[in-house]
């Protein structure tokens, strides 16, 4: 199935020059400018305050996952799956946009897993089968058996459909970081996980150099499994930041499901102006280290993704009034725990809403203080 | 005495069984035909891990989604809560939440290898080569989120070996069940501190049920402390085994390791769990065999974290390198 969507990706037909057109005439509402601002500095793009976003994934409609089926069965045909895809694109951004979403992703619905997708299109990579990551999910984990290289252009062609579907002016898909393509891989080919986690921050370096040439300004990088080996951090962190180097749009670095407090010793280093953190699974338990931000933002995760019951409104507008204790709005953020693709589509969607209504809610009270917008940071 | 061979803990989920579940879930299938697909996953286990001449195994725990659940969720005064890393790996559990004084009923996991015991004997399996399988106390409780004044790490393991593992062990002795695994990755990664009281519920479950062999199985790393104090109570009660992650341990490990084998059993994890790179018998039997003419009790080898973590088909090829290492190592003692 994973490789199915990728060999059907490949035939996606883009018009390149009429998403530039779209892309400058988009920019050109904006006023351009950089301006420093302590580490991060600003993109001149603005967005309502405390901008509502997504993680990445989005549940793929049922059609789509049907579709897939009956592609693997040799039952329709690339073309047909091809357009299942764009269509199911379409959907999604629409629904997250119907759900007052600021920043949509494209859902990663070409995207079977996060690792797996990354693997099955840089050359080294080979697949044994499926393990699994809890209850009843499964990700095809993929093995490192010879030198890794880049051979084409991983998810630009993701970003550059999705920004012609899009009303948004800032719209975003994922990358999975080296850090966490290495530690959710089996290494049988680097002497060490170090020398393979580098030789992939190279690679997803050069996709985000490719991205921000396509038009991207916001890219944000996954990598949940930063921190479950704290005698691995500082190098870890150096890695990371490779994938940084001669970029300059704003990047985002996703972590979830672990020590907060460790990682909160590493934001000063990391070259990143957000970090998007899970806290509604945790109950809001770590929200301490927010303090430690400095001037970079907090994604603030505000539905839990592994949960079907839906959040009041109330329940987000007052974690995100408890973040604002740590953090100024204007460095705040607000989004799912996690990708949301593992919920059934409803209540995803219900998630998002309930989400952008609590956000509106704290909105309400900072507009009576003069505060409405924020401006994108790189 | 003859090296033997053991598995343990949770065998990969096969897709097949996992779509099963998914449609159980969502409605689609019903409970007598989910029944069956685990009862066809079973018997290819069994028949496997029979074919290879395992002289120890688990059940395969198909119907395990982690360590912890579905035992937990038998567990009065405790809440199956929201998804926590298991330790260092991209593998997460439901982190058990506990409340209020702990109760348990009735043996849950007992009852559920019953089902997996009938395919055993149908086979031609004695129910003493299949094992029970628990989350260990240390394991148990360094995993708990315990937000009630009622206990401490320390008492609320106490408490959790008194209700649920000898209750569970009780269950497991009436089948014909003898070996009971209790998992304990938390004694091979953290500190020593609590090494006394381990020690001591795990002496007192051992004299409770001398019927029983009491199995810590350590993993994800080598506690050096927590092998000797095994080896001790190993040596005190002759049915204590332990499990030592061999793979994780340092070099030198293998040196002490002769020192510290007790009389009631040890398993040597010469298998890498979590790495698809296949062992090479070169590189392992220099070292076994330093230890080979110090032991005088049961000496298995194995693999050191549960199967789950691979794909089921390197699964296999690692059980069945096992075999091959344990047959030519038994032949080389043979020979000298």
């Amino acid at each position: 199935m994973g490789t199915g969507s990728w060999a059907m990706f490949g035939s996606l037909n883009i018009n390149i020059q009429e998403i530039n057109t779209y892309i400058i005439f988009k920019i050109s509402f904006v006023m351009w400018i950089t301006r420093r601002w302590g580490d991060t500095r600003e993109l001149g793009v603005e967005l309502p305050i405390l901008p509502t976003t997504v993680i990445g994934s989005y549940p793929r409609p049922r059609w789509l996952r049907h579709m897939i089926r009956l592609w693997s069965m040799g039952r329709v045909d690339d073309k047909a799956l091809d357009e299942a895809f764009r269509d199911s694109v379409r959907v999604v951004v629409r629904e997250q946009e119907e759900a007052g979403i600021d920043i949509p992703s494209d859902g990663e619905m070409w995207r079977d897993e996060m690792v797996e997708y990354f693997a099955e299109r840089i050359d080294g990579f080979r697949f044994y089968g499926p393990v699994r990551v809890w209850g009843n999910n499964y990700f095809n984990k993929p093995a490192v058996v010879s030198k890794l290289s880049y051979r084409e252009p991983i998810v630009v062609k993701e970003y550059m459909f999705l920004r012609s579907v899009s009303n948004r002016a800032v719209v975003k898909v994922t990358i999975t970081g080296p850090y966490t393509i290495a530690d959710w891989s089996f290494n049988e080919y680097y002497g060490s996980k170090e020398e393979l986690t580098f030789e992939l921050a190279k690679i997803i370096n050069r996709e985000i150099i490719e991205l921000e040439k396509a038009g991207a300004l916001f890219v944000p990088v996954d990598e949940p499994a930063l921190k479950t080996h704290p005698e691995e951090m500082d190098w870890a962190v150096d890695a990371i930041n490779q994938v940084t180097k001669g970029v300059g749009i704003k990047l985002g670095l996703h972590v979830c499901y672990s020590d907060y407090n460790l990682l909160s010793r590493y934001f000063d280093k990391l070259s990143f102006s957000q970090f998007a953190l899970e806290f509604a699974n945790r109950g809001y338990r770590d929200l301490g280290v927010l303090s430690k931000l400095g001037d970079r933002e907090i994604g603030l995760g505000v539905v839990d993704v592994h949960n079907r019951s839906i959040e009041d409104p109330q329940h987000v507008s007052k974690a995100i009034e408890k973040a604002m204790t740590y953090v100024e709005p204007e460095k705040i953020y607000v989004n799912p725990d996690c990708g949301l693709k593992l919920l059934p589509r409803e209540i995803a969607r219900k998630k998002l809403e309930v989400m952008v209504s609590g956000t509106k809610i704290v909105r309400k009270e900072l507009l009576s203080k003069g505060i409405e917008r924020t401006i994108l940071r790189g | 005495m003859p090296v033997m061979i053991m598995q343990h803990g949770i065998y990969p989920r096969p897709r097949g069984l996992a779509r099963a579940i998914s449609r159980f879930s969502s409605g689609k299938m019903s409970q007598e035909d989910l029944e069956r697909v685990y009862e066809r996953y079973t018997e290819r286990f069994f028949k496997l891990l029979k074919g290879l001449g395992y002289d120890r195994f688990s059940d395969g725990m198909f119907r395990w989604d982690d360590i912890f659940n579905p035992l937990i969720s038998g567990i009065g005064g405790v809440v199956v809560d929201g998804l926590r890393r298991f330790y260092d790996n991209n593998y997460f559990f439901r982190q058990p939440i506990v409340r209020g004084r702990i109760s348990y009923d009735e043996p849950k996991i007992s009852r559920m290898l019953v089902k997996s015991l009938s395919i055993a004997r149908n086979l031609g399996i004695e129910p003493n080569r299949v094992s029970l399988s628990l989350a260990g106390p240390y394991t148990m409780a360094t995993n708990a989120l315990i937000e009630t004044s009622d206990y401490n790490l320390e008492s609320f393991m106490r408490d959790y070996a008194e209700k649920v593992i000898y209750s569970e062990i009780e269950g497991s002795l009436k089948e014909g069940v003898v070996n009971i695994d209790l998992h304990e990755p938390s004694i091979a990664v953290m500190g020593n501190a609590k090494l006394n009281t381990v020690r001591e519920i795990y002496e007192e479950i051992a004299r409770n049920f001398p019927k029983a062999r009491i199995w810590a199985i350590m993993y994800f790393g080598y506690n050096r402390e927590g092998v000797r104090m095994f080896r001790e109570a190993s040596t005190r009660l002759g049915n204590i085994g332990y499990v030592v992650d061999m793979v994780e341990a340092p070099e030198s490990a293998w040196n002490e390791l002769g020192e510290l084998l007790g009389s009631g059993g040890i398993g040597i994890a010469i298998i890498n769990s979590r790495t698809t790179k296949m062992e090479r018998y070169r590189d392992i039997a220099p070292k076994m065999f330093k230890v080979l003419g110090r032991y005088e009790s049961d000496l298995y080898l194995t693999h050191n974290a549960s199967l789950e973590f691979l794909p089921e088909k390197i699964a296999v090829r690692k059980l069945r390198l096992l075999r091959r290492f344990a047959i030519k190592i038994n032949r080389k003692v043979q020979k000298s």
